[in-house]
């Protein structure tokens, strides 16, 4: 055998006269481009969708790491770690309007809480008002259209104390703006008064708290960051410090459930398109049991038979994948926009899905199911072929 | 040697080049088979039958309808195992190796012609003269001119790139003694190879098989039940009682 010829050269022109010449084989290809790509769809909305919510309760709601109870003064940080450490004074409080009732997480923030990483997550309208003696407060668009005020209306925070001994007391304030952050969920349990009058507010020490925003490139590696805090700051200990999803621990849990599920979900669906593709293999050695026999006659070894179905049936799967995951990602840019649209419009059945989100292509991910439907598809393929060994050269006559 | 066929030779692993005087030999062949799927009972087609091929000689084998002529020839080319007895093709027994030589030992040493022409049907008339050398192991570039050659020399030098369905029986047998010669194997075995075609194109393809089997130097097995053409090979054998008997020629001892 020639050394530079790996493949034989009848097993390669066989194989690629079968994936022109066999209509069976072009439409497996149309069907797992049509598996891949809703797989692929699917990845990056749920994906994005997580990260897009994740980033959310990061920036409007926790911070990626939160320091208990401290105050901001005196927060020594590296600056290639941290990017921010906002101190915020919180708590709980009811808001009635002349409708309508809502129970809120009130947010004491500073002027400068609001930077550019959370602007991107978040957005406000305001209008010019006339000077007041009301504090005021800014609103998301959901609680707003719940308790059916906007920018200029007053509405009464009812403070629940810390301080058992004394009474509740009702306040008011003035709607100065409205925001939105694409993801209902959480815009409706949160609200944002000026630090300082929050202080006013929430008097109990456990009101306070740090929101600490790390650099992209330590979010993998909070651990590092929580102990150079701790060295850096005397006093600060560990139990003071949770990062955003031991902070949410049911909204992580949800997203960890969430992708183990799609995950499961795709394996299935893999998993039938591998057998799919198995069954196509098998369908074709029925179909070519005469020319098989006719190659064997003339020489053709049962392994180079064997190899030359499976390079057609997995050049196939592999241009199908190909074929699925530009669809997908296709399909997944065109749609961002429409969800968008969608968003704005402000559906309620809607309410609980983010859908304003970057759409960021999960290739890790990607690249997993590639390599699983092919990996499956593969073997249940060579298995599948395994009845060349059973066509002869005799089979010719027998038939005849 | 042709220059493309001596490229075969240096392309390819040719396990079994050593040139052997008899290409094939049966040796005390018996071949039985079942009664019925599901019998105890069993048929014998070949008994203690002997035969050696010469090479550059024509052998027919005759005899009636259901005489083991076919049986006998496919225990020759290795595709079908006798019951008892050793076939040698250049000296190697079939039944000691495995599937990949076999098929080796066959693709370049036995080419098979039979009444069913058995082309590749999606392959057009050159590819399917062109496919036992690329199974060898050659691009379709180095085998193209001597498949090119041979089809011109059969007259098909127009219908190189026709499907087979889109010629005659008789084109179509033609190919296959093409494709049959292109590994210039040592010994053609053909088994009714114009049982099917007219009385114009069976005298044809009868003498372009045997003109070409002595231009080429090749050994000839020959099965048929047409007596004018059987003898006109060197030598003719009669399958009878699951025997064979010398009818013509010299014969060989095994």
């Amino acid at each position: 055998m020639n050394g530079s010829a790996v493949v034989n050269p009848f097993v390669k022109f066989w194989s690629a006269k079968r994936i022109f010449k066999k209509g069976r084989l072009l439409g497996c290809l149309v069907l797992i481009a049509f598996v891949m790509a809703p797989l692929v769809c699917a990845l990056i909305f749920s994906e994005s969708m997580i990260a897009g919510i994740t980033n959310k309760y990061i920036y409007l709601s926790d911070g990626h790491l939160q320091i208990q109870g401290v105050a901001y003064d005196g927060l020594v940080t590296d600056d290639a770690m941290v990017l921010h450490a906002d101190s915020v004074v919180s708590g709980y409080a009811l808001v009635y309007s002349s409708s309508s009732t809502s129970s809120l997480l009130v947010k004491g923030v500073s002027s400068d809480y609001f930077n550019e990483s959370r602007l991107s997550q978040v957005s406000f309208e305001t209008t010019d008002l006339e000077p007041s003696n009301l504090k005021g407060i800014a609103l998301s668009r959901a609680t707003a259209s719940k308790l059916g005020v906007s920018i200029g209306d007053r509405v009464a925070l009812m403070i629940v104390p810390d301080d058992a001994s004394r009474s509740p007391r009702p306040v008011l304030v003035r709607v100065e703006a409205i925001f939105h952050s694409g993801y209902d969920q959480l815009d409706s349990m949160l609200s944002f008064v000026d630090r300082e009058y929050a202080r006013t507010l929430f008097t109990s020490s456990s009101s306070a708290s740090v929101e600490v925003l790390v650099d992209d490139t330590y979010i993998e590696r909070l651990d590092d960051v929580i102990a150079d805090l701790v060295l850096k700051n005397e006093g600060l200990s560990l139990r003071e410090i949770s990062t955003w999803n031991e902070h949410n621990v049911s909204v992580y849990n949800n997203f960890v459930t969430s992708k183990q599920m799609i995950l499961i979900i795709l394996l299935i669906v893999i998993i039938v398109a591998a057998f799919y593709t198995s069954s196509v293999a098998q369908q074709m050695i029925q179909d070519d049991m005469k020319p098989i026999s006719i190659a064997k006659l003339i020489g053709m070894a049962d392994s180079q038979v064997r190899l030359s179905a499976f390079i057609s049936v997995s050049s196939v799967t592999v241009a199908g994948i190909v074929l699925g995951i530009g669809l997908g990602i296709g399909i997944g840019y065109g749609l961002g926009p429409v969800l968008s649209a969608l968003s704005n419009k402000g559906l309620q059945s809607l309410s609980f899905y983010l859908l304003d989100f970057v759409v960021d292509i999960p290739w890790k991910s990607v690249l997993l199911i590639s390599v699983c439907l092919m990996v499956l598809s593969t073997a249940s393929v060579w298995i599948a072929l395994g009845k060349t060994r059973r066509i002869t050269p005799m089979r010719l006559f027998t038939s005849l | 040697m042709h220059p493309t066929d001596r490229q075969i030779g240096d392309h390819i692993d040719r396990p079994f080049a050593k040139q052997f005087d008899r290409p094939i030999q049966l040796l005390d062949i018996t071949k039985r088979f079942k009664a019925a799927q599901d019998g105890e009972g069993e048929i014998t087609i070949l008994e203690d039958v002997d035969l050696c091929i010469a090479r550059g000689e024509s052998t027919a084998i005759i005899g009636k309808s259901g005489s083991g002529k076919s049986t006998l020839l496919h225990i020759a080319g290795g595709l079908d195992s006798p019951t008892s007895g050793k076939v040698l093709c250049n000296g190697v027994d079939f039944a000691t190796l495995d599937d990949k030589r076999r098929s080796s030992l066959r693709n370049l040493h036995i080419g098979f012609i039979f009444q069913a022409n058995l082309l590749l049907e999606d392959f057009t008339a050159l590819e399917n003269v062109m496919a036992p050398a690329m199974i060898a192991g050659r691009t379709a570039r180095d085998c193209r001119p001597r498949a090119l050659s041979l089809l011109e020399r059969l007259g098909l030098g127009d219908r190189t790139h026709h499907l087979p369905s889109q010629l005659s029986g008789g084109e179509k047998q033609r190919i296959a003694i093409c494709r049959a010669l292109m590994n210039e194997p040592d010994v053609i075995m053909a088994d009714e190879p114009t049982g099917a075609l007219d009385e114009e194109n069976a005298q044809e393809v009868e003498r372009l098989l045997l003109d070409l089997v002595k231009e080429e130097g090749r050994s000839l097995l020959l099965v048929t039940h047409n007596n004018d053409f059987a003898y006109r090979c060197d030598n003719v054998y009669l399958l009878k009682n699951h025997a064979l008997s010398l009818e013509k020629g010299l014969g060989l001892d095994v």
